[in-house]
C-alpha cells in the first residue's frame, strides 16, 4: 500500500533541521527545512485529494487510482487554484467560498511554495532559524486545518485544485451566476 | 501608483494591528511590487519580535487572508489582489 505519512514524515526533517534548541544552522539544513515544510503541505494536499476522491479504507478502493489522483497535483496549478480557493466568493472562479479551514491552508500554500522557491534556488536568500521555524508552525497549523475540515468541503477543494477542463469551470460558473441553474430548477 | 510611503504606512498599521502588541518589537516595510498582471502584491517585510517563532505562528498563520481583507475595507480597488508575503526574521527590522 501507498505510504500514508509522508507529510508527517517532512514535517519531523523540517524540525531536525531547525530545531527549537539549535543556536545556529548551516544555511543548508535552513534551506533543506523550509522547502520540507512545503513538501508536507504538498503530500498533505495530495493525500486529501486522493482519499476524497477515490476513498480512504483499503477495501473497496482502486490502488492504481488513488496513485493516480495523489500524482495528479502539479506546483504551478496548485498555487493558482490555491489563490483563488482563498479568495472570497464574488473574487474567485470556483463558483463558492471556501471555508475559513480551506482558505487559510490555501493562502499559506501560496506563501510556504514561495517561501520554497527562494529556499531551494536563490542565492541571494539567506533564510534565518527563526523563518525555517515560523515556516514550520505555520506548515503544520496549515496541515491541521485542512485536516479538521469536513469531507464535503475537502471534497470541494480539491475538485477544485484538480479538475480544470473548460466544462468544469462551466459549471462553476453557473453555480456562480445562478440565473441557468435556476431556469432549469423551474 | 500605490507604492508609495503612503501606503507603505497603511500596510504597517494592518499588518501590526494583526499580531497581539506584546508580541512584536518591530515591524518594518522593506518593499511593495505590484504585478497587474497576475493580480499580486508582492510585500518584503522585516520583523522582530519578542517571543518563540512557533508562538508567533499562530497569529502569521492567519496574516493572509487578514491583509486582503483589511486592505479591501480600506481601498476597495485592491479586493482582488493576494498578497505573497515574504518575511525576513531574525535580522533586525533595520538590517
Amino acid at each position: 500500500m501507498p505510504d500514508k505519512q509522508i507529510a508527517q514524515s517532512f514535517l519531523s526533517t523540517a524540525k531536525k533541521l531547525a530545531p527549537r534548541d539549535a543556536k545556529r544552522q548551516s544555511q543548508g539544513n535552513l534551506r533543506r527545512s523550509i522547502s520540507s515544510s512545503y513538501f508536507a503541505m504538498f503530500h498533505a494536499l495530495a493525500r486529501v485529494a486522493a482519499d476524497s476522491l477515490v476513498g480512504s479504507r483499503r477495501k473497496n478502493t482502486s490502488k492504481h487510482a488513488w496513485i493516480e489522483v495523489y500524482r495528479g497535483l502539479e506546483h504551478g496549478t496548485c498555487r493558482t487554484r490555491c489563490v483563488g480557493a482563498s479568495k472570497p466568493a464574488n473574487e474567485n472562479d470556483a463558483g463558492a467560498e471556501f471555508p475559513d479551514e480551506i482558505r487559510n491552508f490555501a493562502a499559506n500554500f501560496v506563501q510556504i511554495q514561495d517561501a520554497r522557491k527562494r529556499a531551494d534556488y536563490d542565492p541571494i536568500y539567506r533564510p534565518t532559524l527563526e523563518e525555517a521555524r515560523v515556516f514550520l508552525t505555520t506548515a503544520e497549523l496549515s496541515i491541521k486545518t485542512l485536516n479538521s475540515a469536513s469531507k464535503k468541503d475537502k471534497t470541494a477543494f480539491v475538485t477544485w485544485v484538480l479538475i480544470k477542463s473548460a466544462g468544469a469551470n462551466h459549471a462553476r460558473q453557473l453555480q456562480k451566476g445562478g440565473a441557468e441553474r435556476s431556469l432549469i430548477n423551474q | 501608483m500605490n507604492n508609495s510611503d503612503e501606503f507603505k504606512k497603511l500596510l504597517k498599521a494592518v499588518i501590526t494591528e494583526k499580531f497581539p502588541a506584546e508580541m512584536i518589537k518591530e515591524i518594518e516595510i522593506k518593499s511593495v511590487e505590484f504585478n497587474e498582471e497576475v493580480g499580486e502584491i508582492r510585500v518584503e517585510l522585516a520583523i522582530s519580535m519578542h517571543v518563540e517563532p512557533e508562538d508567533f505562528a499562530h497569529e502569521y498563520f492567519g496574516l493572509t487572508n487578514f491583509l486582503r481583507r483589511s486592505l479591501k475595507d480600506k481601498q476597495p480597488s485592491l479586493g482582488g489582489f493576494f498578497p505573497v508575503i515574504t518575511p525576513v526574521f531574525g535580522q533586525g527590522a533595520h538590517a
